[in-house]
């Protein structure tokens, strides 16, 4: 009997002793994430922590300062605006792929030129779909022509990071999935139980902004439930996590192995109405005092204060500290009385029936739909997955959205405004003006130009009230007391600079 | 030879249902697209994956795919789906069989010691243990067992599937929805059996009570539930998805989930598939097990 | 002489309900070692129950309490659960009624054996498969070793028996108790049982403690017989004394009732009133109502036992006035049965044949069973005709065929010159209706009998409803159902009581055929008999045909006009009883003939000797005459040809070589033979 009794307690401690030792005492740390990463070619992969992939494994032209958001060259070493739709950049000599062959301009070339075109299905089109082609114009000059004027030809570059051409040529798209190399600050390989392995590259170049990984391994483990990431981080084997709701994370804040923190993002919420009427030919909301009642109406800064720790009311609908963005411009405080004044006034004082879409937070789709009721106007909740509302929106069938936008942390209003205010299918307001306006802004390299034009767009935008700006939307980080990383600011976690201290 | 026939018809018609249904659910080119994408681009997508074709000739090139042993690569993984298959499946068989294991081992003790009691307090206290697993929420179960013996007293790892000890926690939350089956199958043969003619006659030869109870009783009461066990098992299965996800046990179900939501049908198709065969061997198995369970089937 | 088991004061009570009801009242028993007892009684007299008492194997909810339990000198009334076990098996065995599920089906016929001697005995597998296949062999099963791999469903009914039995010796005990371990057997088989435990008893001196409902089982084995009636015993004495003159009302009312060869065409004395229920409350002796020497005396206080002598005891008072009983009171006289007119043929059966196509599971492929081969009969009306067989030779098949339940693979049956193919089912319905053997299962549970009996009339729409009530109410009351009885459920009634409602329910259509099977083999003796009184009426009165299917031959004696004998599907025999049963020409009749066990001749007239225990397989029947392996007279062609039916007025038979058959007539069959050779 005892002889079982001691079997079982070896089997146990062996069972459970491996995860315990993976961690500060073997410079390992462990972060978890909700969506499996199964292939590791970046531009296959879906959802941010595709996106993310590109910054840990590659390296890009050109790199965003995390602090300053000043754009600092990466690859390339120097470059230039030639014209108005070209950009030539210098390529820095000596840099490594992690197979240890050279990094040169035809590699540059190779990437760029596959990625733009559509047949290669890359999966962040908007990063992409804007070059027209690069040719190498020296031994380490590679030029890049757009198909027109992108202001914003930088920041996209940011996210499209340089492949090795001869390795890709050879291995192909699941040859890059299963062993990707790149010229990153890590390595990467599939690890077991669906976790990725991440392991310092230690020829990583010496010149580059980003600097050496901190840590010798970073372990991406897919924890689909939130809840059970937070269990993981109480017992110790996670050590960072983002996107913990606010509920859990005022009860982590107690615990002294972790630490909370709050980061801001590019991502802003809004309301978008039908002020076209899109989906009705004789919609209320394509009354001006209408869309203008329910901005009065909306208690946003009661919903930000109950159920959106951390964040603020906007304006406009872009975050404060993009490019472009303003905030005077016509505001609408929290009057209801004054609401009800102006829909009796457009002659709706009896409310009436709509659809509202939402698909991100229903807590603060239902507190909408409460304003609502309030002067007179019954929403019919329609709870949907992302891409079904983008059908509805696409097909004129939603009046009312409750949106959000992350610019692609793109930190320009130019990544948000011509995507919702370009007269096409995403556009509910379809005013030939602000269509305009926009355009002027997103057509020119000046900035001083492009700054006047999209504050005159969000002014009337905000005068129209074509749709209601509701909240910037920050990211709770929780990971171990024991780690020094920089929070984000840009939702782009950057795990090169985590250490143990 | 009817039986096989009748099995692929079912085959063919789950997987045209699925198949189908996945279809009108979503739009796979605006997910595949991603969120930045412009209106075009998604026209483009759909022109290339053939997603304009009508329904019917989408799925016959789905069928002849397969028939060629090809079932598609997966639209966001980039890896074949039978490579994606091949590394999900054993986790869910494994925490089917566990979970199974774990039920039988429970229920059958419990269904003894009703069946000696009938009608006692012991007879519903162990009914009442039982029903227990049905009527609790298997998602609060999952963390209370995380609360307790992940976090306080840190006996078990919470996420994972690396070792066997991985497999406890997971196994208990879904073997104990299928007590209450087993428990009452049980009892109810036992109860039969200990009142059968051969019980008798094992105890008129002065055989003691534990012998009588577990070599004559018992393997008689046992049959049915062999029968129980092979449909539970593909309940199993098939119901794992919430457990999988709540302990990140990158399984069958949490990809079934994952795939649908993401519209990723070449995955979906080739899960349904899977699934839907596995109940149909299953179901043949039960038959075969009941032969060679019981004697007078198996041997003329 | 020193008693082996000495029982007294046995009562058991069972809990129903939260109430308790005694089922066995103060039982004595005693059986001395080599001495085999007979316990014999009706349903629900507590004979099982007291056997189970004994050994202290009693169901939930009985429970029991007794003065003195000796065993071999030892009083084990008190002895703990784990004495009893040891003592279970080894110096005591049972055996039980049913060999079917008296095994475990799940492990072999060796398993079962040596488990026995493992527990008791402990030590090698060796010495217990030894003891094992010893046993088997004694017990007259071929290939015994072959056997213990053997899962019991592969063993015939008899062989299983045997098996138990041989299971129940495998620690030589000294007391086996039997609890009706031949009423389940075909009629053969059960002589060959009774005649094997009685070699053993002599061989082993084993004591035997023997229940049965049988009287001619009691004369056939016991020594000493004590009678049980409703918990007590009423008589007890050695067997010859209490069967030639018995000195208990009862024991004279059950020898009574019993249909004697050569006395048929006389009405069947019965029992008036039934059995007391545990439920009832009783003053009194229990028989008290039902007894013709009864007195307002008997029904005050309890009736104690009596010794008559050194050796008998009865529970009665006025036992001396039994021998002054005229035998007018014991035995109604009734008219002799007269010759009648047989009427026009209205059944006609010729070479029906039928098989069934077993499937082999999943690996082997099908079977074919012939249950019925070239079956040819003729039934007039006002006939009755007695099928007469054993499990297995076809007579149900052949039932269903003529009731139109089942399809005939080939041949012709006609009802009233016309095909029953041809017939719609309703029609069918009129013409032939049965009545089966177990009254109850053959009632719906849920239906008052008034509506039972009424169903057909619904079903064929005849008449108004309060019409077809009203012919039901006179139905049932021509069968002697009492009135009051009439609204009730099946569940509440005896079982005589039941059969007289399906019996009314198949007469209510007034057919002109009446297939009966098996219809008294489920009832008591007395009730037997009432219903075999209430069927010969009913024949004469209206003017019935009835195809009657029973194992018993002195059923047969009793009702029947021509009796038909098969074996293995075809018709062997067949002929007026009076010519079948006294001189039976085909081997086989005769063997069934000596297997009938005689009350009134010790020894029950176990006598001929079968050949070969293995009844054959259906499905591999032997080749030539099918029952040329257990034919004393086999030769040569009956083990290559199958003997065509011949008829020698006024007997067909099908046998190459019949008794009772003049030389003549035999040259016939020499001619056939020739015949046959030269073609």
């Amino acid at each position: 009997m005892t002889t079982a009794i001691r079997a079982a307690l070896v089997a146990v401690l062996i069972a459970y002793g491996a995860p315990v030792l993976a961690s500060k005492a073997d410079d390992t740390v462990n972060v978890g994430f909700r969506l499996q990463l199964q292939g590791l070619d970046t531009y296959y992969s879906p959802g941010r922590e595709g996106l993310l992939l590109a910054f840990w494994v590659w390296d890009a032209l050109v790199y965003r300062d995390s602090k300053t958001f000043e754009m600092k060259p990466l690859i390339a070493s120097s470059w230039k605006q030639v014209d108005a739709r070209t950009l030539d950049f210098v390529i820095r000599p000596g840099i490594k792929f992690h197979d240890g062959s050279t990094l040169t301009a035809k590699d540059v070339v190779f990437t760029l030129n596959f990625v733009s075109k559509p047949e290669n299905k890359v999966f962040n089109q908007a990063a992409v779909s804007w070059i027209e082609n690069a040719t190498a114009i020296g031994p380490d000059t590679v030029r890049v022509r757009a198909k027109q004027v992108t202001p914003l030809a930088l920041s996209y570059l940011m996210s499209v990071p340089i492949y090795p051409a001869d390795y890709y040529q050879r291995v192909g798209r699941e040859g890059m999935a299963a062993k990707p190399v790149g010229s990153g600050p890590f390595r990467a390989e599939p690890g077991p139980d669906s976790t990725v392995i991440f392991t310092r590259f230690d020829d990583y170049f010496a010149a580059s902004p980003k600097g050496k990984a901190g840590a010798r391994r970073v372990i991406y483990r897919t924890i689909p439930e939130i809840n059970t990431q937070v269990a993981e981080l109480i017992s110790g084997r996670l050590d960072w996590a983002y996107y913990v709701p606010d509920d859990q994370a005022e009860r982590l804040r107690r615990l002294p192995n972790l630490r909370v923190a709050q980061g801001e993002s590019f991502r802003v919420a809004y309301l978008t109405m039908d002020a076209a009427g899109k989906a009705a030919a004789d919609s209320p909301l394509k009354d001006v005092r209408v869309r203008r009642a329910i901005s009065h109406a909306l208690d946003r800064q009661g919903v930000v204060k109950n159920l959106m720790g951390g964040s603020q009311v906007i304006h406009t609908p872009c975050y404060p500290k993009q490019f472009g963005c303003v905030q005077e411009v016509t505001k609408y405080n929290y009057d209801v009385a004054k609401a009800r004044s102006l829909m009796a006034e457009a002659g709706r004082g009896a409310g009436f029936n709509l659809d509202i879409y939402a698909y991100r937070n229903r807590q603060v789709a239902e507190a909408i739909i409460g304003n609502l009721r309030a002067i007179g106007i019954t929403a019919n909740l329609r709870w949907v997955q992302y891409p079904a509302m983008v059908q509805k929106r696409r097909s004129n069938e939603a009046p009312m959205v409750v949106d959000d936008w992350g610019s692609n942390s793109i930190d320009d209003v130019g990544a948000i405004l011509p995507v919702f205010f370009n007269s096409g299918p995403d556009d509910y307001a379809m005013d030939p003006a602000v269509t305009a306006m926009v355009a002027r802004g997103s057509s020119t390299t000046d900035r001083a130009a492009r700054q006047a034009a999209y504050a005159d767009a969000l002014k009337r935008i905000a005068d129209q009230a074509y749709v209601v700006p509701l909240f910037t939307m920050p990211v709770t980080y929780v990971f171990n007391a024991g780690l020094e990383m920089p929070v984000p600011n840009d939702e782009i976690p950057e795990f090169w600079r985590a250490r143990w201290k | 030879m009817r039986r096989g026939a009748l099995a692929l018809l079912v085959l063919l018609t789950v997987s045209l249902l699925s198949f189908a249904l996945l279809k009108l659910s979503g739009d796979l080119a605006i997910a595949l697209a991603g969120e930045q994408a412009g209106a075009e681009y998604v026209a483009f997508l759909r022109k290339q994956y053939g997603l304009d074709d009508p329904l019917i000739v989408q799925y016959l090139r789905w069928l002849g795919r397969l028939l060629s042993g090809d079932l598609g690569v997966s639209f966001y993984f980039g890896t074949p789906v039978t490579a994606v298959l091949a590394e999900k499946f054993p986790i869910t068989m494994s925490l089917g069989v566990s979970a199974l294991l774990f039920a039988v081992v429970l229920s059958i003790p419990l269904g003894i010691v009703a069946a000696l009691k009938p009608d006692s307090w012991i007879d519903r206290a162990v009914l009442g243990v039982a029903l227990l697993g049905q009527a609790i929420p298997t998602f609060w179960l999952c963390f209370l067992m995380i609360l307790l013996f992940g976090i306080n007293l840190g006996w078990l790892p919470i996420s994972g599937s690396t070792t066997w000890a991985h497999y406890v926690m997971p196994a208990v939350a879904l073997g104990y929805y299928a007590t209450p089956a087993f428990t009452r199958i049980t009892r109810a043969g036992m109860i039969e059996a200990l009142g059968s003619d051969y019980v008798r006659t094992a105890r008129a030869k002065g055989l003691r009570r534990p012998v009588v109870i577990l070599k004559h009783a018992l393997r008689n009461a046992l049959v049915p539930v062999v029968s129980v066990a092979a449909v539970q098992f593909g309940f199993m299965l098939g119901g794992s998805v919430v457990i999988e996800t709540i302990f990140a046990m990158h399984g069958v179900g949490y990809l079934a989930w994952q795939a649908i939501s993401q519209n990723d049908y070449p995955v979906v198709q080739a899960i349904v598939l899977i699934v839907a065969s596995i109940y149909v061997v299953l179901t043949l198995a039960a038959d075969l097990l009941n032969a060679a369970i019981d004697p007078r089937i198996r041997i003329r | 002489m020193p008693q082996l088991l000495d029982v007294s004061g046995l009562t058991i009570e069972v809990r129903v309900r939260g109430q308790v009801f005694p089922v066995v009242r103060n039982v004595d028993l005693s059986v001395a070692a080599g001495e085999s007892l007979c316990i014999v009684g009706e349903s629900g007299c507590g004979k099982s129950m007291t056997a189970l008492g004994i050994m202290r194997l009693l169901p939930r909810g009985a429970s029991r309490t007794v003065l003195r339990l000796g065993f071999d000198g030892v009083d084990i009334a008190h002895l703990s659960q784990g004495a009893m076990e040891e003592l279970r098996g080894q110096r005591m065995s049972m055996i039980f009624q049913d060999p079917n599920t008296a095994f475990n089906p799940s492990y072999t016929i060796g398993d079962q054996l040596q488990e026995v001697w493992l527990r008791h005995k402990g030590g090698g597998r060796d010495a217990a498969r030894a003891r094992a296949v010893e046993l088997l062999e004694r017990v007259g099963i071929a290939s015994a070793a072959r056997r213990l791999g053997q899962y019991p469903h592969q063993l015939s009914g008899g062989q299983r028996q045997r098996a138990m039995i041989a299971m129940a010796l495998m620690c030589s005990p000294q007391l086996l108790i039997a609890d009706e371990p031949t009423t389940a057997l075909d009629v053969t088989v059960q002589a060959q049982v009774l005649r094997l435990l009685r070699e053993l008893q002599s061989e082993l001196g084993l004591a035997l403690l023997l229940i049965t409902h049988d009287i001619g089982v009691v004369a056939a084995m016991a020594d000493r017989v004590a009678v049980l009636y409703a918990g007590e015993v009423v008589e007890t004495g050695p067997v010859r004394h209490v069967l030639d003159s018995p000195c208990h009302p009862y024991t004279k009312g059950l020898l009574d009732c019993l249909p004697r060869p050569g006395a048929a065409a006389r009405r069947l004395v019965t029992i008036p009133g039934t059995v007391p229920v545990p439920t009832d409350s009783r003053s009194g002796c229990g028989f008290a109502g039902r007894c013709a020497l009864m007195v307002d005396d008997c029904q005050v206080g309890a009736v104690a036992l009596e010794a008559i002598d050194g050796e008998r005891v009865v529970r009665c008072r006025r036992w001396r006035l039994m021998s002054e009983l005229p035998l007018s009171t014991c035995m109604e006289s009734a008219p002799a049965r007269s010759s009648k007119e047989m009427g026009q043929p209205i059944l006609f059966t010729d070479g029906v044949t039928r098989d069934f196509r077993l499937s082999g599971g999943l690996f082997s492929a099908p079977h074919f069973l012939r249950a019925v081969r070239g079956v040819s009969l003729r039934m007039r009306a006002g006939e009755t005709v007695a099928i007469v067989g054993e499990s297995g030779c076809g007579k149900t098949t052949l039932a269903r065929i003529l009731l139109g339940l089942l399809d005939q693979s080939t041949g012709d049956v006609r009802l009233d010159g016309r095909p029953i193919a041809a017939l719609a089912r309703r029609a069918v319905a009129r013409f032939v209706q049965p009545v089966f053997q177990d009254p109850y299962a053959s009632l719906a549970p849920h239906r008052r009998v008034v509506d039972t009996v009424a169903r057909p009339l619904d079903a064929l729409a005849v008449g108004t409803r309060s019409a077809r009530r009203r012919t039901a109410l006179d139905t049932l009351a021509r069968v002697g159902l009492p009135s009051h009885l009439a609204g009730r459920l099946p569940a509440e009634l005896s079982g005589g009581q039941c059969q007289r409602v399906a019996i009314a329910r198949a007469l209510v259509l007034k057919p002109p055929i009446l297939v009966c099977d098996e219809p008294t083999s489920s009832l008591d003796v007395s009730v037997q008999a009432q219903i075999l009184n209430l069927l010969s009426d009913l024949k004469d009165e209206f003017g019935l045909c009835v195809l009657l299917i029973t194992h018993n031959l002195a059923v047969v004696e009793h009702l029947a006009d021509r009796v038909v004998v098969m074996y293995l599907g075809r018709i062997v025999e067949e002929g007026p009883v009076d010519e079948v049963l006294r001189r039976p020409r085909h081997p086989y009749t005769r063997l069934l003939l000596s297997s009938v066990l005689r009350p009134d001749i010790r020894g029950g007239g176990l006598a001929v000797v079968d050949r070969d225990e293995s009844f054959p397989d259906p499905l591999n029947p032997p080749p030539g005459c099918a029952f040329h392996p257990r034919c004393p007279k086999a030769s040569a062609v009956c083990r290559s040809q199958d003997p065509a039916t011949r008829t020698v007025s006024p007997v067909s038979f099908a046998c190459h070589h019949p008794d009772h058959v003049a030389p003549a007539d035999r040259t016939a069959e020499r001619e056939e033979k020739r015949n046959v050779r030269a073609l």
